[in-house]
C-alpha cells in the first residue's frame, strides 16, 4: 500500500480527527524536504505558513464534522524555509460505523504552474494594448494593467463588471456589434474612433476574438486593442501638409519645375507652363535642358553630373540670375534658386524659377535714364564752370576798362602829356576788349548747347516726380530711408525741358539721401508738390530731408559753384539746379526747416496755355 | 548825412549811386564819374541803399543784377515805388542777357555788359539818366503847385473854370448849369483871381495836366 502511495506522484497525507500526521508519501517528502519519520505523528498545521492555518482549520472542522469532499489550495512550508503552492482534494475516511476516523487528502504541486500563469500575466500586463478577457454577457472576467493606464481603473476591480460601465456608453454602443459577434463565436475587429467614458477620444484598433474551443452557442471571448490616435494625428497632419503644398504647388507665381538625378522632368507646376509656354504632358519625362537656352541646355547632364561626383553647388542653395528659353525660343531672364532632397537613394532638385525680364528691363532703363542725366549733369558742370569763371573775370575787365578811360581823359587834359602813356592807356583798353571778345566767344558757343537742351514740352511735374524717384530705388533702400510723397493731383502742367527738370529733382534727391546718411537714426524723405497762386499760377515742389540741415555759414554760397559740402563734390549740383530752374521763370531757394532737416523747394510757372 | 547837408532844395547836386558787391566794380566807377563831374556814392548792398533816405535832388543808380541778399531785379521794383522813380542802369555779368532784357522791360534806361564795357557810353547815359530825373522832379514840383493852387478853389468855381478851359462862353455856362449869367461871371473872375492867371490861354495852360 505505502508503496503504491509513494509511486503514484500524487502527494498524498493521512491526518487524524486531531490532525495530526498519520501517513506522508514519499511525494510529499519530495516537495516539503522533510523525511516522514520526522513528520509522523505531529499537527498538519506546522507545515502551513502562519496565514494559511485559520483557513485550513476551518476546512478540516467541516470534513471532520459533515464529512463531505472539498478541495482547497494552501502553502506548505519545507525545510529549505520556502513555500509551494499545493491544491489538495480531501475526503473523509469512516469505519464501518459510519463514524469519521480519518482524512485523506490528495495533492498536486503547483507552485511551478503558478509561477508560469504570473509570468504570462505580467506579460500581458506589460502589453500597451488593452487585454481583457469577457463572458458572453460582456462581464469582464480579466483585464490587464493597461485599463490601469487608460481609464484610471484597478484591473482587479473590473473582474465581474459589465464592459458597458468600464469603457462607457458611447463606446459601448460603437462597439457592441463586435462583442456580440465575438460572442457569437466569430471574429471580429474595430478600426476608428471612439469616445470613452472619460469623455476622451482615442483612435482604435480592436480585435475581439471567441476563446478558442468553443463551440456553438455563447462563449466568453478576448479583447485586444491598440492605440493608433497618435499615428492617425500624424497622417491626417501629413495629408493636410501635402494638401497645403500642392496648393502652394498650383498656385506659385514661381515656375517650380522637379528633376531627378539625371535631369529628368519629374514634376512642373501652372506657373512652370505660363513662363516656359511648355504644358505639363509636354515637359514631363524629358530633359530639364530643353527649357535652357545654349549653352547650358548641352552643358547641364554635364553640370548634374560634376555635382554628383564633387559636391560643388553652383547653383544650389545661392540662386543666381540665369537666362531660360522658352517653347517659342525666346529668351527670358530668369531668378533660380534649387533645392535638392533625398528620398530613398533617389536624388530630387527642385527650381524655382522666376521670371525677371519686366525687372530687368525696368534696370536697363533706369540705369540709362541715370547715365543720361549724368551726361547732362556733366554739360551742365561744364557750361557752369565756364560760366562761372566768365562771369568772375568780366568784373576786373570792367574795373580795369573804367579806370583805363579815366586815366586817358585825365592825360590829355593835362599840359605836356606823354604820347607814350596815351598809347600804353589805349594798349590797355585794347587788351581788355580783346579779353571782352574770349569772354563773349565762351558765351556764344556756351548758348548753342543751351538752344539744343531748351526744347520744352508741356508736362506734369507730379509725373516728372514719379520717373524719378525709381532711379533712386537702390539708393533709399540701401540707406533705409523712408519716403513720403503729397503729390496735389490739381497741379497744372507746367512747359519745361523734362530732362532738365529731372536732372533738378534727381541733384535735391541725391543731396538730400546724401545729407540723411551722414547721421543715424529715422530717415525720412518728403516730396511734396502743390499749386501755388500768389505770383500768377505756379507750382512749387518741395523736398524736406531730415539730415543735419545746412550749415548757416555755407547758406550764402549755397548755390555758388564750387561749393561743395560732399568730399570729391564738384559743387556744381545746386548751381546747375538754380541755373534750370531760372532759365525756366521758376526759382530755387534752400533753407532749414523748423522741424530739423533742409528743405529745397523750387517754383515753376503753369503753362500759360492751360489758363 | 553829408548828401541832405550839401544841397539846397533850389538847386541841389545831382547823384550816381552804384550798388554791386564788387568794391573793385564800385571804386573804379566811382572815380571814373567822379572825374567826369558826378557826384557818387557806392553801396555793398543793396538793403543798405534802400534803407538810406533818397537825397531831395536827382539821382540815379547803377545797379549790379546779382548780389547777395537781394536781386538787381527786385531792387528795382522797390526803386520804382519812389515819386518820381529814379533811372535805373544795369551793370551785368556773364549770361544775364535776359535779366536785363527783363530789366529793359520794367522800365530800366540802359545795361551795360561787364566783359565789354564802354565806359565814354556810361558816362553819357548817366548823364542822361540824371537829365530825365531832373525833368521828373521839376514836372512833379509844378503839378504840386499848380495843384496847391487848384484845392484853392470853391466847387463851383472849379466847375465853371473848367467849362472856361474847355472853350465854352459864359453863356453856355449859365444855361447848362442852370444859373444866371452874371453868377457865372462872379464865379470865373473870383476863381481866375485866385489861380493868378489873367488870361484863358494861361488858364488853360495850368488846368492842362503836365
Amino acid at each position: 500500500m505505502q508503496a503504491i502511495l509513494d509511486q503514484s506522484g500524487l502527494m498524498v497525507v493521512v491526518l487524524s480527527r486531531t490532525g495530526r500526521i498519520r501517513l506522508f508519501n514519499a511525494a510529499c517528502e519530495a516537495v516539503t524536504g522533510f523525511g516522514a519519520n520526522e513528520i509522523l505523528g505531529r499537527p498538519i498545521w506546522n507545515l502551513l505558513l502562519p496565514d494559511e492555518t485559520d483557513g485550513v482549520r476551518r476546512v478540516f472542522s467541516d470534513l471532520v464534522s459533515c464529512g463531505l469532499p472539498s478541495e482547497h489550495t494552501n502553502r506548505w512550508r519545507t525545510r529549505s524555509g520556502s513555500s509551494r503552492l499545493i491544491h489538495w482534494k480531501n475526503a473523509a475516511l469512516r469505519d464501518t460505523a459510519g463514524h469519521i476516523r480519518l482524512v485523506v487528502g490528495t495533492g498536486i504541486d503547483l507552485t511551478e504552474l503558478q509561477n508560469s500563469r504570473d509570468e504570462l500575466r505580467a506579460a500581458v500586463d506589460a502589453m500597451p494594448g488593452l487585454v481583457a478577457h469577457a463572458d458572453a454577457a460582456h462581464r469582464v472576467l480579466f483585464a490587464n494593467h493597461a485599463y490601469r493606464e487608460w481609464f484610471g481603473l484597478d484591473p482587479e476591480a473590473q473582474v465581474g463588471r459589465h464592459l458597458r460601465d468600464v469603457i462607457g456608453d458611447s463606446a459601448y454602443a460603437t462597439l457592441r456589434p463586435h462583442l456580440d459577434c465575438a460572442a457569437r463565436g466569430e471574429s471580429s475587429t474595430y478600426h476608428g474612433e471612439l469616445c470613452y467614458a472619460d469623455g476622451r477620444k482615442r483612435f482604435i484598433h480592436g480585435t475581439y476574438v471567441p476563446k478558442s474551443g468553443g463551440n456553438a452557442g455563447a462563449t466568453s471571448f478576448y479583447i485586444n486593442v491598440l492605440d493608433l490616435t497618435e499615428q492617425e494625428a500624424l497622417k491626417a497632419a501629413l495629408a493636410a501638409e501635402s494638401r497645403r503644398s500642392q496648393v502652394m504647388l498650383e498656385n506659385a507665381i514661381d515656375a517650380i519645375v522637379m528633376i531627378d538625378r539625371h535631369g529628368i522632368i519629374e514634376s512642373y507646376n501652372p506657373a512652370a507652363e505660363r513662363i516656359f509656354g511648355y504644358s505639363v504632358s509636354e515637359v514631363l519625362g524629358r530633359n530639364v535642358s530643353m527649357l535652357m537656352p545654349s549653352p547650358h541646355a548641352e552643358m547641364h547632364d554635364q553640370y548634374l553630373a560634376n555635382y554628383l561626383r564633387t559636391g560643388n553647388a553652383r547653383v544650389i542653395g545661392v540662386g543666381r540670375e540665369l537666362q531660360a528659353q522658352r517653347k517659342d525660343g525666346r529668351v527670358i531672364d530668369i531668378e533660380l534658386a534649387i533645392g535638392e532632397f533625398q528620398e530613398g537613394d533617389e536624388r530630387y532638385f527642385t527650381g524655382f524659377v522666376r521670371d525677371i525680364s519686366d525687372r530687368k528691363h525696368a534696370e536697363a532703363q533706369a540705369q540709362k535714364r541715370l547715365q543720361q542725366l549724368a551726361h547732362m549733369n556733366r554739360l551742365g558742370a561744364m557750361s557752369m564752370l565756364t560760366s562761372g569763371l566768365a562771369h568772375e573775370i568780366s568784373q576786373p575787365l570792367m574795373a580795369v576798362a573804367a579806370l583805363a578811360h579815366m586815366c586817358r581823359t585825365r592825360l590829355q587834359e593835362a599840359e605836356g602829356t606823354s604820347d607814350t602813356l596815351v598809347k600804353a592807356l589805349d594798349d590797355i583798353v585794347e587788351h581788355c576788349d580783346r579779353a571782352g571778345r574770349i569772354v563773349s566767344e565762351m558765351r556764344s558757343f556756351l548758348r548753342k548747347d543751351d538752344r539744343a537742351s531748351s526744347r520744352a514740352d508741356t508736362l506734369s511735374l507730379n509725373e516728372l516726380i514719379a520717373a524719378v524717384l525709381p532711379l533712386l530705388d537702390h539708393e533709399f533702400r540701401v540707406a533705409g530711408i523712408r519716403l513720403k510723397l503729397e503729390l496735389d493731383p490739381s497741379l497744372p502742367p507746367v512747359r519745361v525741358n523734362g530732362i532738365q527738370v529731372e536732372q533738378v529733382l534727381l541733384n535735391l534727391l541725391r543731396n538730400a539721401v546724401e545729407a540723411m546718411t551722414q547721421q543715424e537714426g529715422d530717415r525720412l524723405l518728403q516730396v511734396d508738390s502743390r499749386r501755388k497762386c500768389n505770383v500768377g499760377a505756379a507750382c512749387e515742389v518741395s523736398i524736406r530731408d531730415s539730415g543735419p540741415g545746412i550749415d548757416e555759414d555755407l547758406m550764402p554760397r549755397l548755390f555758388d559753384p564750387f561749393t561743395s559740402t560732399k568730399e570729391n563734390g564738384l559743387g556744381q549740383g545746386l548751381a546747375i539746379s538754380r541755373a534750370i530752374v531760372e532759365a525756366h521763370g521758376g526759382q530755387l531757394k534752400g533753407e532749414n526747416d523748423p522741424n530739423g532737416g533742409a528743405r529745397f523747394s523750387f517754383t515753376l510757372p503753369a503753362d500759360a496755355a492751360d489758363g | 548825412m553829408p548828401l541832405m547837408a550839401d544841397h539846397s532844395d533850389a538847386n541841389p547836386t545831382p547823384v550816381v549811386f552804384i550798388v554791386d558787391d564788387d568794391e573793385a566794380i564800385r571804386e573804379a566807377l566811382s572815380l571814373l564819374l567822379r572825374d567826369t563831374g558826378f557826384k557818387c556814392h557806392g553801396y555793398g548792398n543793396p538793403r543798405a541803399f534802400l534803407a538810406e533816405q533818397p537825397p531831395p535832388g536827382p539821382y540815379c543808380a547803377l545797379l549790379d543784377l546779382r548780389m547777395p541778399g537781394m536781386h538787381g531785379l527786385e531792387l528795382q521794383q522797390q526803386l520804382r515805388q519812389r515819386r518820381p522813380p529814379p533811372p535805373t542802369i544795369f551793370l551785368t555779368g556773364y549770361g544775364e542777357v535776359e535779366a536785363a532784357v527783363q530789366a529793359l522791360r520794367e522800365g530800366a534806361l540802359d545795361f551795360f555788359e561787364k566783359h565789354a564795357f564802354d565806359p565814354e557810353a556810361l558816362v553819357e547815359r548817366v548823364a542822361d539818366a540824371l537829365q530825365r530825373h531832373a525833368q521828373a522832379l521839376r514836372r512833379g514840383r509844378a503839378r504840386e503847385q499848380r495843384d496847391k493852387r487848384l484845392d484853392l478853389l470853391s466847387t463851383r468855381e472849379r466847375e465853371i473854370l473848367d467849362y472856361v478851359a474847355a472853350g465854352a462862353s459864359n453863356k453856355v455856362i449859365a444855361i447848362d448849369l442852370g444859373i444866371s449869367e452874371r453868377t457865372v461871371e462872379i464865379h470865373r473872375s473870383r476863381g481866375m483871381r485866385k489861380l493868378g492867371t489873367r488870361s484863358v490861354a494861361a488858364l488853360v495852360q495850368l488846368m492842362t495836366p503836365p
